[in-house]
């Protein structure tokens, strides 16, 4: 699979003007591809960051989540804690038999 | 070539479509509220193409072949094909109010719910396992 490079990247967005305020987004963006004689490929993610709410005197900071991908980390984190008691208590009970 | 050509500018089209900027969307005013899309943009696209020839001596039994390079035809081959795709998920929106700018994620309940299901089965399948193992005699 040689030939293959990836890259990830912040990028800052074109400034959003709304509700009189200004909005500067930045995103990540990476990139996986593939470029030989014959073929090629290229597939790109771009996930948004977070965006700075500047106003007339102010100046914000928003992070923005990923509820869902949170949301699923935390259940396979949950998944793996229930598996890895359930097999501390099967390694347990096996030498407290012996 | 020129199908080929033409599918090349297609997919980079598409590309030059899914750029950064795609990823907050235009402002829309809704209820007396401003409102900014945030999504996640993904694509993708991929493409091969190769050419080949016949090589044949008019010596041997291969008919088909010395006929073709009589005629001057089916001496070699060439062609291509690819593919692309692209994927918008909603993350969340900007809503912006008199009082300041708050960001409200949004969740995909079905892949939550489809997770849930899935370590309710896991859980229950430990569980299951432990106790088994714990009231053998």
């Amino acid at each position: 699979m040689s030939g293959i490079s990836t890259t990830t990247r912040i990028v800052a967005g074109t400034p959003i003007e709304a509700g009189g305020r200004r909005f500067l987004p930045s995103v990540m963006v990476t990139t996986l591809e593939h470029n030989t004689a014959g073929h090629i490929f290229q597939v790109r993610r771009m996930r948004p960051v977070s965006v700075i709410e500047e106003g007339a005197d102010i100046k914000h900071w928003h992070n923005i989540p990923d509820a869902t991908q949170n949301a699923l980390s935390q259940m396979a984190a949950v998944a793996l804690l229930v598996a890895g008691m359930g097999l501390l208590i099967l390694l347990l009970n096996r030498f407290a038999r012996r | 070539m020129e199908e080929f050509s033409a599918m090349v500018e297609r997919i980079a089209g598409v590309a030059d479509k899914a750029n950064v900027n795609a990823v907050f969307g235009e402002p829309k005013e809704v209820h007396g509220r401003v409102l900014i899309p945030v999504a996640e943009v993904s694509y993708g696209f991929g493409m091969g193409w190769g050419s080949g020839s016949t090589e044949c001596t008019c010596e041997g039994d291969d008919e088909t072949c010395c006929r073709d390079k009589e005629e001057g035809a089916g001496s070699g081959g060439e062609g291509g094909g690819g593919g692309s795709g692209a994927r918008v998920r909603p993350l969340a929106y900007i809503e912006v109010g008199p009082k300041g700018a708050k960001v409200v994620p949004i969740q995909d309940e079905q892949k939550i719910a489809l997770m849930g299901i899935a370590m309710g089965m896991w859980c229950v399948g430990w569980i299951g396992l432990v106790l088994k193992s714990l009231l053998k005699k």
